[in-house]
């Protein structure tokens, strides 16, 4: 009888580990888990493209002249040209979002549609931040840095995204006094 | 006497239900308002409607409204102030005339009207309404999504001469006011 139970859990346990021993050569040999990135560097910025396929079809995200400029005294506006988008073939573009020092700015919802396109105008004046004094980032007559990340996603699953830096124009601190002339 | 009663009961037995499959038949063409065509994605719902059966074309002149890019956004991040706008909205109803488009943000209702003058088509570009409409941006997770802030759900409707309308349904998501 004992023999008999021995047997059985002998061939009960070689058919589990030859299970398990499957299951790990087929998950090593599923291409589909490693997801592909296209990216493109400069000094300051990078710009990428994740997938789960071998060849992404999203764009990358176009953002071209980040723009940071002194509307008044401790105020400063940054902005962009235009944000721009397109999905592949046959998909729509979900969302494209905006963060500034990690702080999420703006948030853009597709509706039915195969390209994004974000004149600079839409955000106006822009997005308020303090300028920063002299040096603040390290450049000398400039204030503070900020990074941003530019992300947009499609519903085949493919997504972008855009790594930058703006530094906006020191403040000077000028304030100008009322003219008050003696009676 | 009995002879003609089982077939007059049976000629009757017919009659009743000949009506009532008419009836039955009758009670399925709708009176109300018809949805000519439909398209969802996710959260997002448009669609072109007749307001009855009898006037409902085959292929309706007005199309799906393009409301592009619907954008929430907080130019300053010290205020629990946000932005909603679109890139632009637009409609043609081509060779009816365009009568009127709304958008509504369900929990303000109307925030824009926009009315048709001898026009086939409008298209109102995001700059006509001004900086957007102004509504609270909210604390993560307020609108269900818990990277981001409140969430409004949007209407936009459309209406031309021959009384078909078009609709969209959508939500947009605001960032979060985190001070």
């Amino acid at each position: 009888m004992s023999r008999k139970w021995f047997s059985l859990i002998l061939i009960t346990l070689t058919v589990t580990v030859l299970t398990v021993a499957m299951h790990t050569m087929a998950a090593r040999a599923d291409p589909g888990s490693t997801p592909s990135v296209v990216a493109e560097e400069t000094a300051h910025t990078r710009r990428e493209i994740q997938s789960d396929i071998d060849s992404p079809t999203i764009s990358f995200i176009d953002s071209p002249a980040a723009t940071c400029y002194r509307a008044s005294v401790g105020t400063c506006y940054i902005e962009w040209s235009y944000l721009s988008v397109s999905a592949s073939a046959s998909q729509y573009i979900i969302s494209m979002t905006v963060s500034i020092d990690n702080r999420l700015r703006a948030y853009h919802s597709g509706f039915f549609q195969t390209a994004m396109y974000i004149p600079g105008d839409m955000y106006a004046p822009g997005f308020k931040v303090a300028c920063g004094q002299r040096g603040a980032s390290g450049i000398p007559e400039l204030g503070y840095s900020y990074n941003y990340v530019i992300r947009a996603a499609e519903t085949g699953g493919l997504k972008a995204a855009n790594y930058g830096t703006v530094t906006c124009p020191a403040d000077k601190g000028v304030v100008f006094l009322p003219f008050v002339t003696r009676q | 006497m009995r002879k003609f009663a089982i077939p007059m009961l049976v000629t009757a037995l017919l009659f009743v239900v000949t009506f009532v499959v008419i009836g039955a038949a009758r009670g399925q063409m709708t009176l109300g308002p018809i949805v000519l065509n439909r398209e969802t994605q996710s959260e997002s719902v448009r669609e072109i409607v007749a307001p009855e059966a009898s006037v409902a074309p085959q292929q309706p002149n007005i199309g799906f409204i393009d409301s592009p890019s619907a954008t929430c956004y907080i130019p300053d991040p010290n205020q629990d102030t946000c932005y909603i706008n679109w890139y632009y909205l637009s409609v043609s109803a081509s060779p009816n005339y365009m009568i009127t488009m709304t958008a509504t943000l369900n929990d303000f209702g109307s925030v824009a009207h926009i009315q048709g003058f001898f026009q086939t088509s409008m298209y109102v570009p995001y700059n006509m309404l001004g900086q957007g409409f102004k509504v609270p941006c909210g604390s993560l997770g307020a609108g269900g999504n818990p990277q981001l802030g409140n969430a409004y759900a949007f209407t936009i409707r459309a209406r031309d001469s021959a009384g078909l309308s078009s609709a969209n349904y959508g939500t947009v998501y605001c960032p979060a006011f985190n001070p």
